[in-house]
Formats: structure tokens, sequence, C-alpha cells
């Protein structure tokens, strides 16, 4: 057994990126943050759920600007998790698996979830 | 020893009476979940948006009301459940890939599925209290 000192590159910023690798990064940056956004939207819920006044409350705080961002963001990581994450589910049934088809698969997934998120935003902020 | 070590065991590579050994079969049982939960929360999700279209709950009372019907509360109880089977995946995948000592590991999942407990009984909490 001999351990060589394998060279290492890891200057991200000299790296090129094909779509789908950006895709899959987005993938997995918008699942964290998802996980870290849970509690948020639960207690959300359950304060526009409790009475009126918590309801008037939460729609209140929905409407100053820093928060609609913040929604803003987890409207499009929502978006972007879940439509790459129907790409992974295509993916697995062995659908679009050539390196062209998988291109052009990651470029709609980016296309949809631009008008996803255009439209959510639209219609809830 | 009987039934388990027909099943298959650690170190069994002869498949026992399963597809792959027990011991083999965890990630695939894992994948399996995480497919699972995610087309779970996909469904619900676009059932919610129909269901929110169409009952337009702009005020508290018809918010309210639409989680105060139990099939949706359910559903939505549902959709908690695999969300935090579907992050518990997720986040352990990331923390394999990304957290290289073992104890450091073990703290950082341990804490993770802890909340994610937390998180779905709360969701529960959350469901259970709205009825009309």
């Amino acid at each position: 057994m001999y351990k060589k000192k394998r060279p290492v590159y890891l200057n991200l910023f000299q790296f090129r990126f094909p779509v789908m690798a950006v895709m899959s990064a987005g993938h997995r940056i918008s699942g964290l943050f998802l996980f870290l956004a849970f509690p948020l939207v639960l207690v959300i819920l359950q304060l526009s759920l409790r009475s009126e006044g918590d309801f008037a409350a939460v729609l209140e705080m929905l409407s100053s600007p820093m928060v609609k961002l913040l929604l803003l963001l987890l409207i499009w990581s929502l978006a972007h998790h879940l439509l790459a994450g129907i790409r992974f589910l295509l993916i697995d049934l062995d659908l679009a698996i050539s390196r062209q088809s998988a291109r052009q698969s990651a470029w709609v997934v980016h296309g949809l979830e631009v008008i996803l998120v255009i439209i959510l935003a639209v219609t809830w902020l | 020893m009987g039934g388990a070590w027909a099943r298959g065991h650690p170190g069994d590579y002869s498949g026992g009476n399963l597809v792959m050994s027990w011991w083999a079969s965890h990630g695939l049982k894992t994948w399996v979940w995480q497919r699972l939960s995610a087309v779970y929360m996909g469904i619900y999700l676009i059932l919610f948006g129909i269901t929110y279209s169409l009952n337009k709950p702009y005020a508290y009372v018809d918010w309210h009301a639409m989680f105060a019907n139990p099939v949706f509360s359910i559903a939505t109880q549902g959709f908690f459940l695999a969300l935090s089977i579907h992050a518990w995946v997720g986040v352990r995948d990331v923390v394999f890939d990304y957290v290289k000592p073992y104890p450091l590991r073990l703290i950082i999942l341990a804490a993770v599925i802890v909340s994610l407990i937390f998180m779905f009984l709360w969701s529960l909490r959350i469901t259970v209290l709205v009825v009309d």
C-alpha cells in the first residue's frame, strides 16, 4: 500500500461549468436553503391559522420589502429544486441521459423555472 | 437464528431471500424513500395550487376553513411527513459528502434528525389544532 500525494486542483474560478453542473449545484444549494427555511415556514403557517389578528399580522409582515425578498428567494429555491428534481427523476427512468439531451433538459429546467418564479411571484407577492 | 439468518445478514453475499443482501439494501431503500416522498410532495403542491385557486382564501375565514377540511388537513400532514423524510435523506447525503471527520458527522446528523422530528411534530400540532 502506498499513498501517493495526488495532485489537487481546486481553483473554482478556473473551472468550466457545464449547465448541468450549475443546475445540480443549484439543486443542492436550494435544498439546503429550503431545509433551513422549514421552521420559518412552520412559524408563518402557525401564526396565519391561529387567529384573525395573527393572520392580519402575518399579511402585514409579508408586505415589507425585506420579507418579500426573502420570500422571492424561497419561491426561486422551491421552483428550482422541484423542476431540477423532476429532471433527475426522469433521468432515473433513463430518459434524456445522453449528453446532448441532458444539456437540453437542463436548459429547459432553467427556462421553466424562470417562468414559474415569475408566475408565483406575481400572484403571491 | 432462524429467520434473521435466512433474510441476509451483514457479510452475506449469497443474496438471501431478497434481491440483495440486507446490509446492501439500505442505500436502495433510502433512495426509494427520497423519490417516493418527492413524488408525493410534487402531487400535493399541484393539488394545493388548484385548491388555492378555487377557494381564493384571501381572508382569514376562508384560509382557516381550507385547513379545517379533514381531507386537506391529512394531506398536509402527509406533506410534512414526506418533507421530513425527504429533507433527512438530502441533508444526510450532503453531510456525508462534505463532513469527513466521523465524530463531527455524527453530531451534525444527530442534530439534523432531532430537529426534523421536532419540525414534523410541530407541523402535526399546527394542522391538528385547526378545527371548525
